[in-house]
């Protein structure tokens, strides 16, 4: 029994889409992932937060299907996920965005490629005219604009951030049911990071998305999250729903977390809370 | 204190292109960093960061075109240099000794088929010539250590490690030959807090003892408000404010810059919908006349939209507002 189990937030409804049970996952002698089992639920953020080599991207990875479990299994609508299974369908339900926006797009391929690319092989548009529309609404979405202009671009011939983006708007435009975002927004300014926030919670609420939702910034998980889980040396230790972890925290590693997380609104010099221009 | 290490004076730095209009990523900045001093850069994605950094320390490629402007060097205990004109091999003797660069794609910047003390070596080797071999695995433990990295993870490859050890084995690496500058591209977007607080100490720590000055770009707010000196904003390839941090987040002069502030969720404060800064980023190929801003700010006015607004200094900050010019 994990720590997982022992406290369901009262969040959790229905029965979850994606599931880990008990999963276990090693690399040599290191054990990356440690029986974990978590649970994902249509309509429910659940944010992943924790050190740095705690395991989260292997986890994410782990529900992906880009490693094996050496324990446990992975459930979709509640039956475990077959190896051999068509990847394919697969992908079209559960969609991964990469914690490395430079390794993680093809810098042979123009940005129309690599979205229209995902539409067409999940079926979700046919045709130039029908494909090109939605490249450039999901490019919108994202804050690219106009969308039109980064249709003939090369991923190098973008920042980091704008890389970044286009993965979120790959990984959405697949209209999947589970979301697995591994820092999606580590390389966004403040205010375009809040747009990709309130976008993942719009699908959430219209569409049902589950998502998981991996960061280092727990306000940003505060903000989005129902749930949050802590990982540490490839456990999960604590899992509360948000307000309950941040106000209550339970275990001496994320009260750490909390104690180390820049707070501006608490820090002596905020002295000016409106902040009017002057 | 005062001593000033790295100079720009209007550079200004475009992407050519033979499909279509050249992009200018960063137009006519002027940035200064003195010897010691630590400098964060923050700004809008796109705004041209990461460009300004590879155009300061040369580590930019084609089509990236420097079209104007100069950046000046002092070297220890020599004359400014200026890096704009130099040839590559002048070039090759500053790295890693006199600045070190830790690039915002370093996950990927490490070689992939050799181990980290190997990367360690190379450079120790080319700029340490006279350590010997047990030495230079000596010293590759005590960096990786300094940045939370256990010594025996020198033997591992980069994909063995996660996305945050290998950047901060990547800002152990900036750390190997003491330079005088050590600029940064978003280098903890992998690092958790804990562990971002400590590195952020020992950079402090590291640089009160070492006195080497910090250029970095950062979304992160801890990092910004702890570590920097002085901040600069960007917006649409422009340095749009400057100032003290504390300034910066008390007392914003820039429109944008109070935008990008008021975007950042509270950790105690409740919880309540932030709409972030409304209207769409510009399109850098097709800038409006005036205030790049202009169109998505709640204070324009007829001048905004005909004339750009140049930075103006007050006080020990600037900004390149209309408002700050009427103010007077
Ligand atoms: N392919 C691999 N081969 C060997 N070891 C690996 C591999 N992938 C991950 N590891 C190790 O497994 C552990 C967990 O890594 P993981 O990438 O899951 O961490 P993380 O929580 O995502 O960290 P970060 O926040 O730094 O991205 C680390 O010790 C890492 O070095
Ligand atoms: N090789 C290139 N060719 C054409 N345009 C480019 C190229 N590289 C970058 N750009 C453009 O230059 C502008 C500035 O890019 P830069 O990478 O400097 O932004 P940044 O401020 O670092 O953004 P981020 O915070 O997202 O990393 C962007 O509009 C980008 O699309
Ligand atoms: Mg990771
Ligand atoms: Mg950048």
């Amino acid at each position: 029994m994990t720590v997982a189990d022992q406290n369901p937030p009262s969040v959790r409804t229905g029965s979850p889409v994606l599931e880990a049970r008990g999963v276990s996952c090693a690399f040599g002698q290191r054990t990356a992932v440690d029986d974990v089992s978590l649970a994902l639920y249509p309509g429910t953020i659940t944010a992943l937060v924790g050190e740095s080599g705690s395991g989260k991207t292997t986890l994410a990875r782990l529900f992906a299907l880009f490693y094996r479990p050496s324990a446990g299994e992975i459930l979709l609508d509640g039956k475990p996920v077959s190896a051999r299974g068509r990847k394919v369908d697969y992908y079209g339900q559960v969609q991964m965005i990469f914690q490395d926006p430079f390794s993680s797009l093809n810098s042979l391929k123009r940005i129309r490629h690599v979205l229209s690319r995902a539409l067409a092989v999940h079926g979700k548009a046919s045709g130039r005219r029908e494909t090109d529309a939605k490249v450039v609404e999901f490019l919108e979405r994202v804050s690219l604009t106009p969308g039109s202009q980064y249709l003939d671009k090369y991923p190098d011939e973008l920042s980091g951030g704008q890389r970044q983006r286009i993965s979120i708007a790959r990984s959405l435009s697949v209209e999947p049911r589970v979301l697995l975002a591994d820092e999606p927004t580590s390389m966004l300014d403040a205010s375009i990071r809040v747009g990709i926030l309130n976008l993942l919670r719009k699908q959430r609420d219209e569409e049902g998305l589950a998502v998981l939702y991996i960061t280092h910034d727990i306000a940003s998980a505060r903000y989005l999250a129902d749930e949050i889980c802590v990982m540490k040396d490839g456990r999960i230790v604590e899992r509360a729903p948000t307000e309950q972890l941040i106000t209550d925290p339970q275990h001496p590693y994320t009260q750490q977390l909390l104690a180390a997380a820049p707070d501006p609104s608490r820090t002596a010099w905020a002295s000016n809370p409106e902040g009017e221009v002057r | 204190m005062n001593d000033v290490l790295l100079e720009a004076r209007a550079l200004s730095v475009d992407y050519v292109s033979e499909r279509g209009p050249w992009v200018p990523a960063c137009a006519d900045v002027d940035l200064t960093v003195h010897a010691g001093e630590i400098v964060g850069i923050a700004g809008e994605s796109a705004s041209g960061k990461s460009t300004l950094l590879t155009a300061l320390t040369r580590l930019q490629r084609p089509p990236a075109v420097t079209s104007g402007g100069s950046v000046t060097y002092r070297p220890r205990g020599g004359d400014p240099v200026d890096l704009v004109s130099m040839s590559e091999r002048q070039l090759s003797r500053l790295r890693w000794t006199e600045m070190s660069v830790v690039m915002q794609s370093a996950m990927a910047c490490l070689n992939p088929v050799t181990t980290i003390l190997a990367q360690f070596r190379d450079v120790l080797k080319r700029h340490r010539p006279g350590m010997s071999k047990s030495d230079r695995v000596r010293r590759t433990g005590e960096l990786l250590e300094m940045v939370g990295i256990p010594a025996d993870r020198m033997y591992s490859y980069p994909h063995q490690l996660s996305g945050g050890m290998r950047q901060r084995t990547l800002i152990a690496l900036a750390l190997a030959c003491d330079p005088q500058l050590i600029v940064m591209d978003e280098p903890t977007t992998a690092v958790d807090v804990v562990m971002q607080r400590q590195i952020l100490n020992q950079i402090l720590e590291l640089q009160g003892k070492l006195g080497f000055a910090v250029l970095f770009v950062t979304h992160d707010l801890s990092l910004l408000i702890e570590l920097a000196d002085r901040i600069a904003i960007m917006y649409a390839g422009r340095i749009v404010e400057t100032g003290s941090a504390r300034q910066i987040y008390d007392a914003p002069r820039h429109p944008y810059t109070k935008g990008l502030r008021d975007a950042y969720p509270p950790l105690s404060e409740p919880v309540r919908h932030l709409p972030g800064i409304s209207g769409t980023p510009p399109d850098l190929r097709n800038l409006p006349i005036g205030c790049a801003f202009a169109p998505r700010c709640a204070h324009r006015f007829d001048r905004c939209e005909s004339e750009r607004p140049e930075l103006v200094v007050r006080g020990d900050g600037a900004a390149a507002c209309h408002l700050v010019e009427v103010e007077r």
